[in-house]
């Protein structure tokens, strides 16, 4: 780009799309359905919520069991890509479950305006029991976002037994807490409504939110649901209202960097380049208390922009954290009697 | 009255692949005449001059392979880690002197004067000791002096003077003087002049550079100095205006003597009215008396002196005034197009996409053409004319069988062929024009 250009076309100029109705006929925006992604969609009651939750390898019984939580706004499509990547590694082992949270995505019920941590707790420790009673398979939890502060206080508070491994993505406490005063404000940059599902996932592709067009095309109609207008004409609005949680932020993240790194099990956190090490993080990550990785081609949606590699860095955390099988070992030298 | 008169296709240099075929070191970026109009030269992104001579035979004009030589080679620059390309951006002849060709060839950063010359070869034969072949001769009577015997001649492209290091921003433009003795050099935010025999000194008459680079809102995009008063040089800038300046005035040129600008209407303004504006060539006439500018969607035509409209304003493709937008996007609203005017100022000439271009009639009198500079054109279509006479290859403007203006449609168009560089001979209608890596020759 030479310097005239550069005066006209600065990185971020966002032109007015030429006319929404083009983008229903656009291939590259069609909606992905979930199936292609995962083998079951189910509905968990607990409590007085019922939870949707996606999963594929329900049928297995041996080997591990890898529990995604999205974050705020999000759904559990958004791990889509990622966990589709890891069960197909080693799909007669593998269970992956991917729920969408309360007040996200399918989920319904009672109460779902109640985002506090310990419910949020509460509700994966219940998913986890209803779907896997009497449990004596490792489970490898991964959170992103505000879901990273779920599975860490799971982890931590032991309400999740057998937790081989806990998985962060992209959160750290210290940064969240600064960026807590801007969030009202990236709130009320996005769009009120779209007027199409293609047009929403141009947009999350166009503004830079999802980077990976395959993910965005899947996720994307999750986060967004039909509102019909007075002139019979429908609109799509956000499915999730981020703003009535907020009393909720600060409780979500406050804490955090100490309870992650007491929790008694294997610990990954995964960041972007964006992020940096808070001082609590940063004097452990010398003391060697957990493994990061850091993928800073990514945006903060780490496992939709990289899934692969978020794939490979969560399936070899696993494996490096096995417990050993001595009953192999024991059959390979059996001694001569 | 159409017949057989009429701008017609003669030549064309180069392989005629398809687009994608193209390697991209053979584009050419850059075509000029020499002053007599015998000689033709072209410059490509690898960094190339191409030389071509003229010979009249018995069916008109031709003109051939002269030689070619390397100008630039790529270059790295180390403190801002960047690369500096070897296309070259343009080529200046100077008057000929002792049978030799001489010009100035630059690219983004560095001018070079060149001396192109036939070199007549000598062989040495008679050679007594044959590289060690043949043992020292026993006596003087076999001692066989060396001779110089002629071989061949060739041509031979010597660098004479390296101008370098005096440009932080891309060179656009050099322009030589009436005077036979200087020529200035344009970047985007500096103008410097030069003294052909002085190569580490140059002096600074323009710049627009701001204090703080954010606050950039406007480049020089061409510059020229005026064919026959030594004192006056013009610059175009991206904003759409034209400054006359005179060096006399002032050692820095910052105050112009005359501005040419259109005002804008400001009802048609809208987000693409600046950028189209933007002048991307402009060049005076062999009088000095007109001034020809070309911006993305006009060609004007200045008087030299009124400067507060043009004489006329001619829409070259105006069918792309519903596609500025898909053009910001594939950012071919940033080409530059470039813009020609006849030796006796009677034509101007510009091109388009599709590699179609236009000829225009600037005393209103006769017809304007459109052609297109195309591999196809070599079997010359015919097209019918009203009293049943052919014409070649020529598309008249109005009408009469042939695409015209009206006809095309923009979803149609090659916006990857476009006819950016080109050149008028000086004393009569001949046209080269760069269609990517094909030169194409047309005479009237």
């Amino acid at each position: 780009m030479d310097l005239r250009q550069s005066i006209f076309k600065p990185g971020n100029v966002q032109l007015p799309p030429l006319d929404d109705s083009t983008d229903s006929n656009s291939a590259h925006l069609k909606p992905l359905p979930w199936s292609n992604y995962f083998e079951d969609k189910q509905n968990v009651s607990v409590g007085d919520t019922h939870f949707n939750v996606y999963s594929s390898g329900m049928a297995n019984t041996s080997g591990p069991v890898f529990v995604f939580h999205h974050g705020a706004g999000h759904s559990g499509l958004t791990f889509g890509l990622v966990s589709q990547y890891i069960y197909n590694s080693d799909p007669s082992h593998i269970t992956v479950v991917a729920p969408d949270f309360r007040g996200h995505g399918d989920t319904i019920g009672e109460n779902q305006d109640n985002l506090s941590l310990d419910r949020l707790v509460d509700d994966l420790a219940g998913i986890v029991d209803a779907m896997f009673p009497d449990n004596k398979r490792h489970i490898v939890l991964v959170g992103h976002s505000m879901g990273g502060a779920v599975v860490a206080h799971a982890a931590a508070s032991k309400k999740i037994r057998r937790v081989l491994g806990l998985a962060l993505i992209d959160i750290v406490e210290g940064s969240a807490m600064d960026s807590l005063s801007a969030i009202p404000a990236f709130i009320n940059a996005r769009p009120q409504t779209f007027r199409s599902v293609e047009s929403a996932i141009r947009w999350h592709i166009d503004a830079e939110h999802i980077q990976n067009r395959e993910s965005a095309r899947l996720s994307v109609p999750s986060l967004i649901k039909p509102i019909s207008k007075e002139d019979d004409s429908k609109v799509w609005a956000w499915r999730t209202q981020l703003m009535p949680s907020q009393r909720f932020w600060r409780g979500w993240y406050s804490e955090l960097s100490r309870t992650f790194v007491s929790a008694p099990t294997a610990k990954l956190l995964v960041l972007a380049g964006t992020d940096r090490l808070d001082k609590e993080l940063l004097i452990a990550q010398m003391q060697g208390k957990f493994q990061l990785e850091l993928l800073p081609a990514a945006g903060h949606t780490i496992q939709e922009d990289l899934p692969q590699r978020v794939g490979d860095v969560v399936l070899s955390f696993w494996k490096r954290n096995q417990p050993l099988d001595i009953s192999a070992i024991r059959r390979v030298n059996p001694v001569p009697s | 009255m159409e017949s057989e008169r009429g701008w017609k296709f003669t030549q064309c240099f180069g392989d005629k692949a398809d687009l994608e075929d193209v390697t991209e070191a053979d584009i050419i970026s850059t075509v000029e005449f020499d002053h007599s109009g015998d000689y033709l030269a072209t410059g490509d992104k690898g960094g190339r001059v191409v030389l071509f001579e003229r010979s009249d035979n018995k069916q008109g004009c031709e003109y051939k392979f002269y030689t070619e030589f390397q100008s630039h080679e790529p270059e790295f620059d180390y403190l801002k880690s960047l690369e500096i390309e070897e296309k070259i951006n343009r080529i200046k002849w100077l008057k000929p002197n002792n049978n030799s060709l001489y010009m100035l060839t630059t690219n983004d950063k560095t001018i070079k004067l060149w001396k192109v010359c036939e070199k007549a070869l000598k062989l040495v034969t008679e050679n007594n000791l044959l590289d060690g072949d043949r043992s020292p001769p026993p006596d003087i009577s076999h001692l066989r002096l060396p001779k110089l015997v002629p071989h061949e001649n060739i041509i031979a492209a010597i660098p004479r003077k390296i101008y370098a290091n005096a440009h932080a921003y891309h060179i656009n433009s050099i322009s030589v003087n009436s005077d036979d003795e200087t020529y200035l050099s344009a970047d985007d935010l500096r103008i410097n002049l030069w003294n052909l025999g002085i190569n580490n000194q140059s002096f600074n008459i323009v710049d627009i550079k701001p204090a703080n680079m954010e606050d950039l809102t406007e480049v020089i995009t061409a510059a020229e100095f005026h064919p026959t008063s030594c004192n006056y040089f013009m610059y175009s800038s991206s904003k759409g205006t034209i400054k006359l300046c005179d060096m006399r005035e002032s050692a820095l040129c910052d105050q112009h003597a005359k501005q040419f600008e259109e005002p804008e209407d400001p009802a048609s303004k809208n987000f693409f009215s600046e950028i189209i504006s933007s002048v991307s060539d402009v060049r005076f006439s062999s009088d000095g008396r007109y001034i020809l500018s070309r911006d993305y969607l006009t060609l004007r035509l200045w008087d030299v002196n009124m400067e507060k409209q043009p004489v006329r304003t001619i829409s070259v493709h105006d069918y792309l005034k519903p596609k500025l937008c898909d053009l910001y996007e594939n950012d071919c609203i940033f080409d530059k197009f470039e813009c020609n005017i006849s030796g006796d100022g009677t034509h101007a000439m510009t091109g388009s996409y599709n590699n179609y271009f236009s000829i225009y009639d600037l005393t209103g009198a006769g017809d304007d053409v459109m052609l297109q500079a195309d591999k196809n054109a070599f079997r010359a279509k015919r097209i019918q004319g009203p009293n049943g006479s052919k014409s070649k290859v020529g598309i008249p403007r109005n009408g009469r069988g042939g695409l015209r203006k009206e006809d095309i449609d923009p979803e149609n168009i090659d916006y990857n062929r476009k006819i950016l560089h080109s050149s008028w001979h000086p004393r009569e209608n001949t046209l080269a024009v760069a269609a990517t890596n094909n030169l194409f020759i047309f005479t009237d």
